[in-house]
C-alpha cells in the first residue's frame, strides 16, 4: 500500500516537475517567438537608421558628381545655367540637366540610389519605399553647399505584419573645394582654368613681407568675400552674390586673376583693373591701386570685404602712391 | 511473486520517471541558455555597428594602425572625419585589406571579448576566432560607395585643343558678269586671298563660260593663274552650242582645269579673257576656285558682330560690263546695314538728241532698277536709239565718264540670298558704248576704291563656340545635266551641327531659277527664285535649320519668266551643295580613374577620336584639367558584423 502510496507521489511529482517544465518550455519559447518579433522590428529600426545615415553619405556623393557634371556643362558649352541651384536638384534627383542626360550622373543619381536600396532590402526579407520628398541647394558658407532634404521611409516586414514609417529632416555640407570655378573659363573663352583651393594664408598677410599675398596671387587661390559671387553664383556666370543666395554670413568668393597667366593664352588684360577676380571680370569701374612690394601689373581696390574691412584692409598692404 | 513484480514495476515507473525528468531538463535548459547568449551576442553586435557607424576616425588615431597611417600622410584630416566604418571601407575596397583588417582588428578587439568577424560581400574584412559556434548573432550596417573590385574615389578629367590642323575647303566664287553687246573682250581679274598659313592640297578651278561663235571657233584667250597661263590645261565637260535670233551661234562651256600647283597661301590672282565678235561673252553660274587644304588654327569663339565685304571681280568689258554680286544675310541677323561702293571707271556717256541717257543700271534683289543714270530703262532702250540696223542701236557717244557711287541698300535687303547687279553700257540685247568699261576692283591692292558690298549685322549667339571648330565641306551633284535637277545626300550625325551652307548652281544657259529643299519631314521648301531673268547668282544661302541628319534633298528649276520649265537650260551635274559643320574640339569629363594621368590620358584618346580625321592629330595641343576625389556611388552594400561565444 505504502509502495502504491510512494509511486503514486513519484508519480505526481514528475508528472508536476514535467508539467512546470513544460510550462517553462512553452514559455521559453512564447519569449523566444516575441523576441524573434522585437529582433525583426529592432531590425527595421536598425535598418530605417542605416537608411537615413547612408543617405547622407549617398548624398555627399551624388553631390559632389553633380557639382562636376554641372561645371563640365558650363565649360562645354560655354553657357552658364540659368538657375544653378535647381539644376543641382535636378542633377541630384534625375541625372539631367534640362531633361538631358550627363555622363557623370549615370547610375549616380538619389533616384538609382533608392532603387538599390530598396532591392538590397528586399533581399534581406523587408519591403521598402524611400521618398525624397524635398531637396534644396543652398551656400553654406563660402567653400561649402548645403543639401537639406527631407525623407521619408517606410519598412514593411510582411512575416511579422509588422511596419515602420519614418520622416526625418537631414542636412548634409559639400565641399566645393578641387571643383573647378566656372568664372575663369566663361571669362576667358575656356582657356583659363582655375580650381578653388583656399587659400593656406587667409588672415595672414604682411605688407612688409608680401611672400603670402605672392603666393595667393601666383595660385589664384581662394579667399571668403562679402560680395564676390559663390559658387552658385559662379556656375550662373555671375560675378557677385545674389540676392536670392544672399545669407547672413559671408558666402561669396574671390581670388587675385593671374594677369600673367591671362597674357599667356594670349588674351589682353587691363592692367589697372583691381586683380579681385569678380571685380576684374565685370570690368567694375572701381579706383585700384598698386601695391608695394608686388607684381606692375598687380593691382587692389579698396572695396569692402568681409570683417567690415575693406581689400586693402584684409590683405593688409601698403600702396604705392 | 507479486511483491517482486510490484517492485519491478515500481522500479520501471521511478525509472521512467526519472529518464522524462532528466529528458525534460536536459531538452529545456540549453534553449534558455542559447536564447540568453544570443541575446547577449546580439545586443553586443548593435553596439559595435553603432561603434563602426556613428564614431569618426579620429576617434582611434591613438590606435597602431591609424597612427602610423596619419604619421606616413596616407591619412589626411577630411578622412579623420570619416566614421569608421567608411575607413574601413575605404581601404578595403581600394585594394588596401591588410590595413582595412588591422584597423577592424585594433578597434574592435578593444570594444568586445567575443568573437567577432566583420564581414562585407561575402569577404571577410577580420575576424577575431577560427572556429564559429551554432549560435550567432548579426548586425547591419549599410553603407553607399563600395563594391568589390571596383575603386572608392578617383580622377576625372577633361581636354580640349588649343591649337589644331584642320583639313578643309574653301571656294572661291566667280561672280556671274560680262562684257556689253559685241563684245570683242572680257576681261575678268580675279583677287583673293587665302589664309597665310596653310598647306594646300588641292585646287580645282572650275571654269563656265559663255564666249566665241562656235564651239570651234571659241575665244577663249587667257586664263592666267599667279601669272601661269592655263588655257590649254583645261578639259572641257560640256558644251552647249546656242543660235539667237540673230542669227549668231554662241557656246555655253563647262569645263576645269587643276591649278593646285599654281594656287598660293597668302594672295592670288586669276585673270580670265574670253570673247565673241557680235554677241557677248560672260561668266555663267557655276565658275569657282575650290581649294582644299590643311589650316593651323587657335581655339577660338565666334563673333557675334559682322562686318563683311564681297568685292566685286574686276570686270573689263569692252563696250560695256556687268557683274552680278551675291551675299548672305541670315535668317537670325539683327542690325542689319548693307552699302555699296561702286568705282565705275570708262563709262561712255550717251545721249539721245538732247536726253541724257541711261548708262549705269543697278538691280538690288529686284527687277526694277534700284538706281539708273539717264533716262530710260534697259527694256525701253530701243526707242532711244537713232536707228536699228539689225540689232545694233546708236547713241551720241558725247564723253566718257568715271564716277564713284555710295548707296545705302538696307532697306533692300532681304533674309537669305540677296543680288546686286550693276551694269555699265549693257542694254539687255542692244549694244551701245565703245569704251572699255570696267567695274573696278583689286581688294588686294586697293581695297578702298575697289567696288563692294559690305554688310553688317550682329546675332544673339556666336557661330561657333570656344571648342568649336568649322570645317567646310562640297558635295558635288553628279548624275547628269537636266532640269529640273535634284540632288539628294547623306548628313552624317558627326556633320549634323551646319552653320553656313550654300548651293552652287553650275549652269550652262540660264534664264530663271528656283531652288528648293525637301526632306522626308519638311514640304518643299524655296529657298531663292530669281527677281527676273538671268539673275542666277553663282551660289544661294540655304538656312541651315533646313539640313538635318540624314537624308536631305535639293531641287533646282530654271523656268521662263512666264511660265514653263526652260527645255535647254539644264542644271550641270557640277553643281554642288557647300556646307560648314561644327565639331566639337573638347571632351568633357568622362570616367573615374585612379590615377590623374589615366584620367587625362582617356581624355586625350576621346578627344582624338571625337575630332576624326578632319583634324591632324600629331599637330593637337591639348590642355588638361582633372579633379580628384569622384566617388563612385557604388552599392549600397551591406557590412555585416558577426557576434558568437568563444568555444
Amino acid at each position: 500500500m505504502k509502495g502504491i502510496l510512494f509511486s503514486l507521489i513519484l508519480f505526481f511529482v514528475t508528472i508536476f516537475l514535467a508539467l512546470f517544465l513544460i510550462t517553462q518550455k512553452s514559455f521559453v519559447s512564447f519569449y523566444s517567438s516575441q523576441k524573434a518579433v522585437e529582433n525583426r522590428i529592432e531590425s527595421m529600426i536598425i535598418l530605417s537608421k542605416n537608411v537615413f545615415e547612408d543617405s547622407e553619405r549617398a548624398l555627399a556623393i551624388i553631390g559632389k558628381r553633380a557639382c562636376v557634371s554641372a561645371i563640365n556643362f558650363i565649360i562645354t558649352n560655354g553657357m552658364p545655367l540659368n538657375s544653378s541651384n535647381e539644376t543641382l536638384v535636378e542633377l541630384i534627383i534625375n541625372g539631367t540637366i534640362n531633361s538631358n542626360p550627363q555622363p557623370l550622373m549615370e547610375g549616380a543619381t538619389v533616384n538609382d540610389w533608392i532603387d538599390t536600396l530598396e532591392n538590397l532590402i528586399d533581399l534581406q526579407g523587408f519591403q521598402a519605399k524611400i521618398e525624397i520628398q524635398k531637396l534644396i541647394i543652398q551656400p553654406y558658407d563660402s567653400f561649402n553647399l548645403e543639401i537639406d532634404y527631407r525623407m521619408k521611409v517606410e519598412i514593411s516586414d510582411l512575416r511579422t505584419k509588422t511596419n515602420l514609417t519614418k520622416v526625418q529632416d537631414r542636412k548634409v555640407l559639400l565641399n566645393i573645394e578641387k571643383l573647378e570655378d566656372p568664372l575663369y573659363p566663361l571669362n576667358t573663352y575656356g582657356r583659363i582654368v582655375n580650381t578653388i583651393v583656399k587659400s593656406p594664408h587667409w588672415l595672414n598677410y604682411s605688407s612688409k613681407d608680401t611672400s603670402n599675398l605672392l603666393d595667393d596671387l601666383n595660385n589664384s587661390y581662394y579667399h571668403p568675400s562679402l560680395y564676390g559671387a559663390s559658387f552658385l553664383d559662379r556656375l550662373e556666370g555671375k560675378y557677385f552674390v545674389q540676392q536670392k543666395y544672399w545669407k547672413k554670413n559671408p558666402i561669396g568668393l574671390e581670388s587675385f586673376v593671374n594677369k600673367d597667366k591671362i597674357l599667356s593664352v594670349g588674351l589682353p588684360i587691363i592692367v589697372n583693373l583691381t586683380n579681385i577676380d569678380y571685380l576684374y571680370f565685370s570690368n567694375s569701374n572701381v579706383t585700384s591701386y598698386r601695391i608695394a612690394n608686388m607684381p606692375d601689373n598687380f593691382r587692389l581696390d579698396n572695396e569692402t570685404t568681409i570683417e567690415n574691412k575693406t581689400h586693402l584692409q584684409i590683405y593688409n598692404v601698403s600702396v604705392i602712391p | 511473486m507479486a511483491k517482486s513484480i510490484i517492485f519491478t514495476t515500481d522500479i520501471l515507473v521511478g525509472i521512467g520517471l526519472t529518464a522524462t525528468l532528466l529528458a525534460l531538463i536536459f531538452i529545456g535548459k540549453p534553449e534558455v541558455k542559447s536564447e540568453i547568449s544570443f541575446q547577449s551576442n546580439w545586443l553586443e553586435a548593435k553596439d559595435i555597428v553603432n561603434i563602426l557607424s556613428n564614431l569618426k576616425a579620429s576617434s582611434f588615431s591613438d590606435t597602431p594602425t591609424i597612427k602610423s597611417l596619419i604619421e606616413n600622410g596616407t591619412l589626411k584630416e577630411e578622412d579623420l572625419n570619416k566614421t569608421i566604418i567608411d575607413l574601413i571601407g575605404s581601404f578595403w575596397y581600394a585594394g588596401n585589406k591588410t590595413i582595412a583588417s588591422n584597423i577592424t582588428k585594433e578597434i574592435l578587439e578593444n570594444v568586445t571579448k567575443k568573437c567577432f568577424s566583420l564581414q562585407t560581400e561575402n569577404e571577410t574584412v577580420y575576424s577575431s576566432c577560427l572556429n564559429y559556434s551554432k549560435s550567432i548573432s548579426v548586425a547591419y550596417a549599410l553603407t553607399s560607395g563600395y563594391e568589390i573590385g571596383k575603386p572608392v574615389s578617383g580622377y576625372v578629367a577633361r581636354a580640349w585643343l588649343t591649337k589644331y590642323r584642320k583639313n578643309t575647303t574653301q571656294i572661291i566664287p566667280f561672280y556671274p558678269e560680262g562684257s556689253g553687246w559685241t563684245g570683242n573682250r572680257l576681261e575678268v581679274t580675279k583677287y583673293f586671298s587665302l589664309p597665310p598659313n596653310i598647306t594646300i592640297y588641292n585646287a580645282t578651278l572650275f571654269v563656265s563660260i559663255h564666249f566665241g561663235t562656235s564651239k570651234s571657233q571659241a575665244q577663249f584667250e587667257q586664263l592666267v593663274v599667279n601669272g601661269v597661263q592655263k588655257k590649254n590645261d583645261v578639259i572641257w565637260l560640256y558644251l552647249q552650242e546656242a543660235s539667237g535670233w540673230y542669227g549668231e551661234i554662241t557656246t555655253a562651256a563647262y569645263g576645269y582645269v587643276d591649278v593646285t600647283n599654281e594656287i598660293k597661301a597668302g594672295n592670288n590672282t586669276i585673270y580670265l579673257v574670253i570673247g565673241t565678235p557680235n554677241y557677248h561673252s560672260h561668266i555663267h553660274p557655276g565658275m569657282r576656285l575650290i581649294v582644299t587644304y590643311s589650316l593651323s588654327q587657335e581655339m577660338q569663339t565666334g563673333n557675334q558682330t559682322f562686318v563683311k565685304r564681297y568685292y566685286f571681280d574686276n570686270v573689263v568689258g569692252n563696250t560695256g560690263a556687268w557683274s552680278m554680286v551675291s551675299f548672305y544675310v541670315p535668317e537670325n541677323a539683327k542690325n542689319v546695314n548693307a552699302k555699296l561702293h561702286l568705282n565705275l571707271k570708262n563709262i561712255d556717256d550717251t545721249k539721245y538728241f538732247i536726253w541724257n541717257t541711261t548708262d549705269i543700271e543697278i538691280y538690288v534683289n529686284s527687277k526694277y532698277p534700284f538706281y539708273q543714270d539717264g533716262i530710260n530703262t534697259g527694256e525701253d532702250a530701243q526707242y532711244y536709239c537713232y536707228s536699228i540696223r539689225k540689232y545694233y542701236c546708236y547713241r551720241d557717244i558725247v564723253a566718257s565718264k568715271s564716277v564713284i557711287l555710295d548707296f545705302d541698300i538696307t532697306s533692300n535687303l532681304k533674309n537669305g540670298t540677296n543680288v546686286v547687279s550693276v551694269y555699265l553700257n549693257s542694254y539687255g540685247d542692244l549694244h551701245w558704248g565703245y569704251k572699255d568699261a570696267n567695274i573696278y576692283s583689286n581688294p588686294l591692292g586697293d581695297a578702298e576704291n575697289s567696288s563692294y558690298v559690305e554688310v553688317s549685322y550682329t546675332i544673339d549667339k556666336p557661330l561657333f563656340l570656344y571648342g568649336e571648330i568649322d570645317l567646310t565641306k562640297e558635295k558635288i551633284f553628279g548624275g547628269e545635266a537636266s532640269n529640273p535637277k535634284t540632288f539628294t545626300f547623306n548628313i552624317s550625325e558627326r556633320e549634323s551641327k551646319i552653320v553656313e551652307s550654300f548651293v552652287h548652281i553650275a549652269q550652262g544657259f540660264s534664264s530663271t531659277i528656283n531652288v528648293s529643299l525637301f526632306r522626308e519631314d519638311l514640304p518643299k521648301f524655296t529657298v531663292f527664285t530669281s527677281p527676273s531673268p538671268r539673275i542666277v547668282p553663282e551660289n544661294v544661302y540655304v538656312y541651315p535649320n533646313l539640313i538635318s541628319e540624314g537624308e536631305n534633298s535639293i531641287e533646282i528649276v530654271d523656268f521662263q519668266p512666264y511660265g514653263g520649265i526652260s527645255p535647254t537650260n539644264y542644271i550641270l551635274p557640277w553643281s554642288s551643295f557647300e556646307y560648314t559643320y561644327l565639331i566639337k574640339g573638347m571632351v568633357g569629363y568622362g570616367n573615374v580613374f585612379n590615377s590623374s594621368q589615366l584620367a587625362i590620358q582617356d581624355a586625350i584618346d576621346r578627344l582624338i577620336q571625337q575630332i576624326g580625321n578632319d583634324i591632324s592629330a600629331q599637330d593637337i595641343s591639348v590642355d588638361s584639367q582633372s579633379v580628384q576625389g569622384i566617388r563612385w556611388l557604388w552599392g549600397p552594400t551591406f557590412f555585416k558584423i558577426l557576434v558568437w561565444d568563444k568555444l
